[in-house]
């Protein structure tokens, strides 16, 4: 098989699910950890990414094609950007842990301004209920919160 | 969580219970990221109350390097006593503050709260303010 210098190269990335993926290297070396492991030569032909399933690489890999393409605008990058992490939580969160691992920052970044912004306004309990967090102060601590935060009231009903 | 509904249903498959996923699983490190990007009054009023995970997280000075409290001037921002949470806010920062940023609020007496606590006063900056003259 000839092969030229020209020739676009491909990585194989396999998934947690045993799914491949062939894309071309320099949209899979946005990644810092996968081009670590290129750079390093611990790669040969397939990048196991065990952390990472196939339902969030889908997504993964139209962000990074879309980041590696230097045509797009700032501003279309941007709107992008917003359309991409107006998924459900439970997705930005699985799109959050992969990131993390694969280390794309800007992904990471995004994501996590997303979450943020949901907190906006909300209560603690919403806020516990939407992520699934156990309220774990003890009645004690939960007097002392609330003590802490009568200083912010002018005299608005808690409610 | 699990919510069942008591209406009986001919249907024999159930519906999918979607399953939320629990953040504290998150290593703390993308955790912080996350609270770092909240907006000031809202780790002030929720964030920080949530649980005690959060909490720890929310007490390192660190957490307040950006302070960023506008008052849209809306009735709910308008009932809250903005210039106390934002010397609070100061406060907790212990000497890490890069950034303060406040609108439609603040007085000259806020202003001299921050400059007093950091030695090289104003080498971070204060931008968006308005003086109540």
């Amino acid at each position: 098989m000839a092969t030229t210098t020209t020739e676009t190269k491909m990585l194989t990335l396999c998934t947690s699910d045993k799914q491949q993926f062939q894309i071309e290297e320099t949209i899979a070396l946005q990644a810092v950890t996968i081009r670590n492991m290129v750079e390093d030569e611990c790669a040969s032909n397939v990048i196991p990414l065990p952390n990472v399933n196939s339902k969030i690489m889908i997504q993964i890999i139209e962000y990074l094609k879309k980041h590696v393409d230097s045509s797009v605008s700032k501003e279309d990058m941007e709107k992008f950007d917003s359309a991409f992490v107006e998924k459900k939580l439970s997705e930005i969160f699985d799109i959050i842990l992969a990131a993390n691992y694969l280390n794309i920052k800007n992904l990471l970044d995004i994501c996590c301004q997303r979450v943020a912004d949901v907190m906006k306004n909300k209560s603690p309990e919403w806020v516990r209920r939407t992520f699934n967090i156990v309220n774990d102060f003890t009645a004690e601590e939960e007097a002392k919160i609330r003590k802490e935060h009568e200083w912010a009231f002018e005299g608005v009903d808690e409610d | 969580k699990i919510i069942q509904t008591d209406m009986a249903s001919t249907s024999r498959t159930p519906l999918p219970i979607e399953t939320i996923p629990n953040w504290l699983d998150l290593p703390m490190d993308v955790m912080a990221t996350i609270l770092h990007r909240v907006r000031t009054i809202d780790v002030l009023m929720n964030v920080q109350s949530v649980c005690s995970a959060w909490r720890r997280l929310c007490k390192d000075p660190a957490m307040w390097r950006v302070i960023d409290i506008h008052s849209s001037g809306a009735l709910f921002d308008m009932l809250y006593d903005l210039e106390s949470m934002c010397r609070h806010a100061v406060d907790r920062s212990e000497g890490h503050l890069v950034e303060v940023n406040f609108e439609y609020f603040g007085t000259d007496e806020l202003l001299h709260y921050i400059a007093e606590r950091y030695n090289t006063p104003f080498e971070f900056d204060i931008y968006a303010f308005q003086s109540i003259i």
